[in-house]
């Protein structure tokens, strides 16, 4: 297939689609013995040339996949024509049962609620109409209770490629650390003995 | 929703270990040596204001207020055991610390992942189509009791118009199967209401409604719903599937 025309198809498919694409997605639609290297490589140039001339939308990639929005700094204008909210927001508690959901997935509900000390019943019941979790499976344990995880849309409504851009606390390694302290007095108590 | 007003109320605190997070904060104190007399009698004093201000205090909160009074008396006791490694190691408050500490490791976490979504509030795509679906996708099959509940708001309307006429029974099932068979034979199908409206008599009402379970038996036809508590829509059952 001709690049450009391989290049012009491609930002056809990325226009319409209202979801992010996956490679795989494009390699099926576009078919013709197309890989995912070379769409890759074409995607890669639509974003260079977006990027090149300051257009007001771009190509990202985004919950394993590509699609293409508008860029950050015209928001508002983008918010005029539309007077109506677009988008939804989540309460705290609904933000902080996502987020032990998202680090600590697959995880059941009571584990939720040991770690927040409430019940997170509703907060549940949000995040799961949003389609921000899923159930994603049964534990092992007496009643095979439900696990959690995270969804696409989570993906896509947090600007994550994939789950290890989830934010990291640079706290995180002072709580290692802060452990090993809490060890340490043993260690010398046991020293002195 | 009515759920969410109770938790705008508690507002800052969330739950408990959000109070108890938020004592050792603002006292400055030091996480790993929680003064636990303290944080407990400030916890409580914090437990009594909610009471006097009429807020519902959720059982949570009064079973964080007995693990801290349980580690508080713990720690009273005196030591009794003679191996010093395993007395140091059972402080009483490392459970509770450990549960406060990964508590506020989420509710950081939250934030960070909060100023992502500030992020991406900015960003647009294009927006789906809002009627992009056929008409009759948007039906899901309607069960016997959704046919009930239409039959019951379609008798109360009857009832409303009362006329004084004595009619003789002119309407058999019979009938009524035939006249929805003839309806549907266009293959267009029609709304539960629409041929309920037709109706001018109670016992039309009955006798329509026992025909079209009757035509649902014999698998003549299918009832389909615009989606709960929505109109239920007949369809002549076609067997090749067409809706």
């Amino acid at each position: 297939m001709d690049p450009k025309e391989l290049k012009a198809i491609i930002e056809c498919l990325l226009f319409v689609s209202p979801q992010p694409l996956e490679l795989k997605r494009l390699e099926e639609i576009i078919g013709g013995g197309v890989d995912t290297h070379t769409i890759r490589v074409m995607i890669n140039q639509l974003q260079e040339e977006y990027g090149k001339e300051d257009r007001g939308i771009q190509i990202v990639e985004i919950a394993g996949g590509y699609r293409m929005n508008t860029r950050r700094e015209y928001s508002p204008w983008v918010k005029r024509l539309f007077n109506t909210k677009l988008h939804f927001r989540l309460s705290r508690s609904a933000l902080e049962t996502l987020s032990i959901i998202a680090y600590k997935q697959p995880i059941m509900r009571v584990e939720v609620e040991a770690i927040r000390g409430v019940s997170v019943e509703w907060a549940l019941h949000t995040l799961l109409e949003k389609n921000l979790i899923k159930i994603v499976g049964r534990s092992e344990q007496p009643g095979r209770p439900l696990q959690y995880g995270t969804t696409d849309d989570f993906m896509v409504y947090f600007g994550l490629k994939d789950l290890t851009e989830l934010p990291q606390l640079k706290e995180f390694k002072d709580i290692i650390q802060t452990e090993d302290i809490l060890a340490e007095p043993i260690e010398q108590a046991s020293e002195e003995m | 929703m009515e759920k969410e007003n109770y938790q705008v109320k508690l507002d800052n605190f969330e739950g408990p270990m959000d109070l108890l997070l938020h004592l050792i904060k603002r006292e400055e104190m030091d996480i790993y040596d929680i003064p636990i007399a303290k944080v407990t009698r400030q916890y409580l004093e914090y437990i009594e204001l909610l009471e006097i201000l009429d807020l519902s205090i959720a059982s949570e909160f009064m079973l964080m207020a007995a693990i801290l009074i349980q580690v508080k008396s713990k720690m009273l006791l005196p030591i009794e055991s003679v191996n010093l490694e395993e007395e140091i190691s059972d402080d009483p408050r490392s459970a509770l610390v450990q549960s406060v500490m990964e508590y506020k490791k989420f509710k950081e976490l939250a934030v960070e992942l909060g100023k992502n979504r500030e992020h991406q509030e900015e960003v647009f795509t294009r927006l789906v189509p809002e009627i992009s679906l056929e008409e009759e996708n948007q039906f899901v099959e309607a069960t016997l009791f959704d046919l009930l509940s239409a039959f019951k708001d379609a008798i109360k309307n009857v009832e409303e118009q009362t006329f004084h006429e004595i009619t003789v029974e002119e309407f058999t099932v019979v009938d009524k199967v035939r006249e929805i068979k003839n309806r549907l034979s266009s293959g267009e199908g029609f709304y539960f209401s629409e041929i309920m409206l037709t109706c001018r008599t109670k016992i039309e009402v009955i006798v329509t409604f026992i025909a079209i379970l009757e035509l649902i038996k014999q698998q003549e036809i299918q009832i389909r719903q615009h989606g709960i508590f929505g109109d239920i829509k007949v369809f002549r059952l076609v067997l090749q599937g067409v809706i």
